[in-house]
């Protein structure tokens, strides 16, 4: 019995150790994406059970109109009324637009570009966003300035223009002010351009007004991208897929529902002893040879030789490591691996398990691109499209 | 509409904290959880009108945030292939009794669980849930909550106990 306490009382401290406080952007989040969030309905058929007489008419009544409508198209072969043809095509031709006038999956992500200082703005220069709500039925922008938001309704007129509709009053600004934009984007659907065709809210066009670059920080169906989690900023094209992403200091994981994750580290840092919890860190020391170097050292870890490439101008070097089978001083375990420089965090892997490892020099930082699974087939093409800095759009 | 949401809103605050706790618990990351906590509550709104019984809200919502945790789980391993960061070290212990060695012993023995198993695990020790009732929550028999609470306990004693000698033999303590 008491063996059975202590065991309890141990696995309760242990629980209690991850924190419970939801954190407020979580709640934020939820409760601003319910505002735009409708709600299902219960099933028709249990509603038609419940309904009283009269509601029950009424809905036979309305099947019997909509029956109706369907069969008079059908007879006179009458279509849906045609959408505007665009006057100016866009670089790439837009995907379907989604029903209710939803903006197309490819705008549907976040957008960021640099602003500089900008007296009709009031505001001095640095990184804004845009984004484009999964629904494609919402936009608001960030970082511009109080009041400078401006939330709105979007609805797709046409397969290259949009309205948008404010929903609150903003920065000199009434609540409903419309205006109409023309978009664009890049072959590779990495860069979205914003033309006014007129706003009634003269701010929000100085805001939206410009060239945006995809984030690929945030939810997107396009892998072509900026990540702007890390310093610098780097451009890289994945796969098209739904992506999502998690970050800690100085990493980034951007990962596909087919099961392609690239990770990046700033200035990886290996630990001493693969076993060992205490994960004591190697003496940091610049450059991808240093860091190989130590991974060969290590009896742990199986490394293949090194090959020697140019991703973006910078001298990289390529290596698989992999942790090895069986290895007798933790069997089972899996081993400790490295760490960002800058990251209180600690990545590990398995017994048997090896990753692509590429390490770019960038001036006195080393990034670190893992490609996981290894030898997957986009992964030479994916790490070739890589380019790091990647200067923002400015306007 | 208006009152529904802020209805709702009043309700997710109340719950949230809880929702979380349980979310980091079985998932063992905060980001994740955090991903779980969202889905959750945002499919807790959409699907409020189907709640037939409001005093229900709690336990349904619980069962929609476990649910939600095992999506995350099956993403998580879709997604980062073999290199894995493991969370990000908790506050210290405010119970002298958990070791580094047990702290250590039991990350690394709940990794093994399935997510199914941590979720009986979580419910029963942290929230305080009878088997019965979490059956009831995650809509599973009784006997199947039985059974994983049983193994998730055993592996996780063992893994305790088996850490004790072994680890000093290795010299794996500071």
């Amino acid at each position: 019995m008491s063996e059975q306490r202590d065991f309890g009382r141990i696995a309760n401290a242990w629980l209690d150790l991850m924190p419970s406080d939801a954190p407020d952007r979580a709640i934020a989040a939820v409760l601003k994406a319910v505002e735009t969030t409708p709600q299902v309905r219960p099933s028709f058929i249990d509603g038609f059970r419940r309904s009283p007489t009269m509601t029950r008419i009424a809905l036979v009544a309305w099947a019997l109109l909509i029956a109706a409508i369907g069969a008079y198209a059908l007879i006179t072969g009458a279509q849906p009324p045609k959408q505007t043809t665009p006057s100016t095509a866009p670089s790439t031709a837009p995907t379907a637009q989604a029903g209710g006038g939803a903006l197309a999956d490819t705008l549907r992500a976040e957008w960021i570009s640099f602003t500089s200082e900008n007296p009709i703005l009031e505001n001095g220069a640095g990184p804004v966003s845009l984004t484009i709500g999964p629904s494609g039925v919402d936009v608001i922008a960030a970082n511009f300035g109080p009041g400078l938001e401006y939330p709105s309704t979007t609805t797709a007129i046409g397969a290259d223009q949009f309205e948008v509709a404010l929903t609150r009053d903003g920065r000199n600004c009434r609540a409903g002010d419309r205006g109409t934009y023309r978009w664009s984007l890049s072959a590779d659907r990495s860069q979205l351009t914003l033309t006014s065709v007129a706003d009634s809210c003269p701010k929000r066009m100085t805001v939206l007004e410009r060239t945006w670059a995809r984030s690929l920080t945030g939810p997107t169906i396009v892998g072509s991208g900026v990540v702007d989690s890390l310093d610098p900023d780097f451009a890289i094209t994945l796969p098209d897929d739904t992506y999502a992403t998690r970050t800690l200091d100085d990493f980034v994981e951007i990962a596909s529902q087919a099961g392609v994750a690239l990770m990046v580290f700033k200035n990886p840092q290996p630990f001493v002893d693969a076993c060992s919890t205490n994960q004591e860190r190697v003496p940091y020391e610049p450059g991808a040879d240093a860091f190989i170097a130590t991974f060969r050292a290590n009896d742990a870890f199986d490394v293949s030789p090194t090959e020697q490439l140019t991703v973006g101008g910078h001298r990289t070097l390529h290596v698989n490591i992999g942790g090895k089978a069986n290895y007798a001083r933790c069997p089972g375990e899996a081993l400790y691996l490295y760490t960002p420089r800058e990251c209180l965090c600690h990545f590990v892997v398995g017994q048997g398990d090896t990753d692509s490892t590429y390490l770019i020099e960038v001036g006195e930082d080393t990034f670190m691109f893992v490609v996981s699974p290894i030898n997957s087939p986009n992964e030479r093409a994916i790490i070739d499209s890589i380019r790091i800095p990647f200067d923002l759009p400015v306007k | 509409m208006r009152g529904d949401r802020e209805a709702f809103g009043l309700l997710v605050n109340a719950t949230s904290d809880r929702m979380y706790a349980i979310a980091t618990r079985i998932l063992r990351d905060v980001d994740l959880a955090e991903d779980a906590l969202q889905s959750s509550l945002i499919t807790a709104w959409r699907e409020l009108p189907r709640l037939r019984d409001p005093d229900r809200f709690e336990a349904w919502v619980r069962r929609l945030l476990v649910h939600a945790c095992y999506a995350e789980a099956r993403r998580r391993r879709q997604w980062a292939g073999n290199v894995r960061a493991l969370p990000v070290d908790g506050p210290a212990a405010g119970d002298d009794m958990l070791s580094v060695a047990d702290r250590d012993a039991l990350d690394r023995a709940f990794r093994r669980l399935t997510v199914e198993q941590r979720a009986v695990f979580v419910l029963h020790h942290h929230i305080g849930l009878p088997l019965v009732e979490i059956a009831d929550t995650l809509g599973i028999p009784a006997g199947t909550a039985r059974s994983r609470l049983h193994y998730a306990t055993r592996l996780l004693r063992s893994a305790i106990e088996a850490d004790m000698a072994p680890v000093i033999n290795q010299g794996r303590m500071a």
